[in-house]
């Protein structure tokens, strides 16, 4: 018989959940965790997938399973304690594999938890097992898409109060997880002085000078203003780029093209590299033209009267 | 002349600067505008892979000197520019604000004297800190030459100071930077080194010989950003241009060794002599191949982070030059077969770093999984460590390489493009042979790449 887990979806309440039905010993295969998001979204159904046969949730704690709810003492006995140290690596990860875009992962969370509980304490160090080889990898793709939202959310000037001067920026951002509440922080102890909401495809965030606030983008909110700054920025991404070393994969291994439509300085992007080899190639030949000039120079000794001068003055 | 105009030229001024890092401080926002993460952040990347994470420009581009290498020499005719502090803090804050940057690097060409463009730049940089009150990432580049007072001020503001050493020797910069002096540069590393020093005094720094330098000092550790009279909490890095002299990777690296344990420098930047526009003939008219600029890296990583010791790169290295074909730590092993293969699951973490293909990360991940159980060549494989670099190098719980396999090492090798450090293995006609010290494959490799 399966369970609805209540829960917001949120770190916090998945510890909470977790704890509670840890307690009250109920195994992970009769769970349901729904996912807040992708039913918000409709685009993922949450299909809670059947725990993996071989990940060693064992039959053998059925006796511990019928203990009281308060059993700690009588776990005690008869399993393993799971050092705090090993909680708290766990709770780390879970931290961010509660935000990974795939509708099994609090259930992932709570399979490996009961795990630790039942006879597998140092879990958190097997790192190649299998259930904790999968939320690595989910952690993984989360930890970088937090450092992403971090580097390509792009303010934009909304309005300026007149009265205060206060300054409201917006951003409209497209991560590849639900990264919002972990980098909500970031934002508010970088841009403190300042107000700003970031809107993503399945969540907004609005730092109001005191507390940053979450809700779903139920109505799949978005918006596009011009900042005038935004072309000055791009000005100094054209001219910090050195031609002479274009490597437009290395650029797009870390900037992937899902974020350039929210990149200002990604517009110009294709103008740069279509005329960056006929930049180099120029100033190859400028710097090829002056060697042959010197060369003539030194061969013909003093009979150049032109000088070299043919490109000198081009940059 | 129009900001962005002057931003055009002005940044184009500076992106011969190879250093873009914002790392190595990590301070609390103060409630108004800017913080430090302690990691960096690139926010962006242009179409040449760099990473775009401080607003990189130059005061001014005007300059008295004649560096050869440099775009804004006295006798290059590129176009000048010259920003007004007020403007650079301006340009600083209307970009942080819209995350587009974690803060400001500002270099400059050298106007009047030294003193007075040092002054330019603090004047910047205390301005954002004082009178916009940003708390976000600064690096000023350090005038060689600058008087103690100027270098002391601009510490106070800056999270990371810089003077470039420019070139790896002497005669180098000599050749190519008339008015630069060398030992000038290196007299205001050593005036930074010591306030930087001082500042951090209040945390014991523990030798230990089994961790390099800079790992052992915690640049997070909340008692250096506390203390009152900060100076440059990130540190100090250089930058040495690569291939615009005969000087080889050894010396390169040779000076840079000396560097780190001299100046406790956090960073060497190594950037690859680039073309400039108005060139100078003098000059190579060829770049070097950027694969050069990385091997450099990563025998400046093994230095750093391996405990690797200078002289035992050099071993294996080709003349003096690190091979193009093979990773300086690949090459390494393959010089030192005899401390082959190593047992992962007891291995002490020094030994591990030693092995190909395994980096860091892994190696940690390693040692953490030994509590669990004995590794499997399966477990390795999950962890994603190149087998087929690092398999001939290892024992697992259930793989114990032959002889023959380390001597046959092509598996290390990558495909036909690599061969040059192989072509002269002789054929292996089986393990006992191998054994036979004269005919010891690693042998004829040592002396191929010594010879």
């Amino acid at each position: 018989m399966t369970k609805t887990v209540e829960f917001d979806g949120t770190f916090i309440g998945w510890r909470r959940a977790a704890g509670e039905l840890l307690r009250k010993s109920i195994p992970p295969d009769q769970l349901y965790w729904p996912d807040p998001y992708s039913q918000h979204m409709g685009l993922f159904e949450s299909v809670p997938t059947q725990p993996s046969q071989n990940t060693g949730v064992r039959p053998r704690n059925s006796s511990v399973s019928s203990a009281r709810a308060d059993a700690g003492v009588v776990e005690k006995r008869t399993q393993p304690t799971v050092p705090k140290k090993a909680w708290q690596q766990l709770l780390l990860l879970a931290g961010r594999v509660c935000y990974a875009r795939h509708a099994d992962r609090y259930n992932l969370l709570y399979r490996i938890a009961w795990r630790m509980r039942h006879g597998e304490p140092h879990l958190t160090d097997a790192l190649t097992d299998r259930d904790m080889l999968e939320a690595r990898k989910w952690d993984a793709a989360v930890r970088r898409d937090a450092h992403k939202t971090k580097a390509f959310v792009r303010f934009r000037l909304i309005y300026t109060d007149s009265g205060t001067g206060l300054e409201h920026f917006a951003a409209w951002h497209r991560p590849t997880q639900y990264p919002l509440r972990i980098v909500g922080s970031f934002f508010a102890d970088r841009f403190a002085a300042v107000r700003w909401t970031i809107f993503t495809p399945n969540e907004i965030a609005f730092w109001d000078g005191r507390q940053v606030h979450y809700q779903l983008n139920d109505l799949n909110v978005s918006f596009k203003k011009w900042d005038n700054i935004e072309s000055l920025w791009q000005t100094y991404y054209a001219h910090i780029f050195n031609p002479a070393r274009l490597n437009v994969r290395a650029m797009q291994r870390e900037m992937p093209k899902q974020h350039w439509d929210t990149l200002p300085e990604a517009a110009i992007l294709p103008d740069l590299i279509s005329t960056a080899h006929q930049r180099a190639t120029e100033m190859q030949n400028h710097i090829d033209d002056i060697g042959s000039l010197n060369m003539a120079r030194r061969s013909r000794a003093g009979q150049m009267a032109t000088g070299p001068t043919t490109s000198a003055g081009q940059s | 002349m129009d900001i962005s105009i002057k931003l055009a030229i002005l940044a184009d001024a500076a992106k011969y600067d190879a250093s873009c890092a914002s790392s190595g401080v990590r301070r609390k926002g103060n409630g108004k505008l800017g913080n430090a993460t302690g990691v960096g952040i690139c926010h962006s990347y242009t179409p040449d892979g760099r990473c775009v994470s401080l607003l990189k420009i130059l005061l001014t581009n005007f300059c008295i000197f004649d560096c050869l290498y440099c775009v804004n020499r006295i006798s290059s005719n590129t176009p000048r520019a010259r920003f007004t502090p007020e403007e650079v803090a301006d340009l600083t804050i209307q970009f942080y604000k819209r995350n587009y940057i974690e803060g400001l690097f500002l270099s400059s060409g050298i106007i009047q004297s030294p003193d007075y463009t040092m002054e330019q730049l603090v004047r910047s940089a205390k301005l954002l800190r004082e009178v916009h009150q940003f708390n976000g990432y600064i690096h000023l580049k350090a005038v060689p030459g600058a008087s103690a007072e100027l270098i002391e001020l601009a510490g106070r503001y800056a999270d990371r100071l810089s003077a470039n050493i420019e070139l790896p020797t002497v005669d180098d910069l000599t050749q190519l930077a008339p008015e630069k002096d060398f030992n000038q540069i290196k007299a205001t590393m050593e005036e930074m080194s010591k306030k930087i020093n001082f500042s951090r005094r209040s945390t014991p720094v523990i030798r230990n010989p089994e961790k390099p330098l800079s790992l052992q000092i915690d640049p997070t550790s909340p008692e250096k950003t506390q203390n009152a009279k900060s100076f440059a909490p990130a540190g100090q890095s250089t930058q040495m241009i690569v291939g615009a002299t005969a000087s080889t990777d050894v010396t390169i690296l040779q000076t840079a060794s000396e560097l780190y344990q001299r100046y406790q420098l956090r960073r060497v930047y190594y950037s690859a002599y680039s073309l400039i526009p108005h060139h100078d003939p003098r000059l190579p008219g060829v770049a070097p191949p950027l694969l050069r600029e990385h091997r450099l890296y990563q025998a400046d990583w093994l230095l750093r982070f391996y405990g690797f010791q200078l002289d035992e790169i050099a071993s294996a290295t080709d003349g003096g030059q690190l091979h193009a074909h093979v990773d300086p730590k690949l090459a390494w092993a393959l010089s030192h077969r005899e401390r082959f293969p190593i047992d992962v699951n007891k291995a002490s973490r020094h030994q591990l770093l030693r092995i190909p293909g395994l980096g860091v990360r892994n190696v940690d991940r390693i040692i953490r999984m030994r509590r669990v159980g004995r590794l499997r060549l399966d477990d390795l494989m999950r962890l994603q460590v190149p087998l087929n670099r690092s398999r001939p190098f290892i024992i697992t719980a259930d793989y114990h390489p032959s002889i023959s396999e380390l001597d046959r090492i092509t598996v290390g090798t990558r495909g036909p493009s690599q061969p040059t450090l192989f072509d002269l293995r002789p054929a292996v006609a089986g393990p006992d042979q191998t054994r036979q010290m004269p005919n010891h494959p690693a042998r004829t490799l040592t002396r191929s790449i010594h010879s």
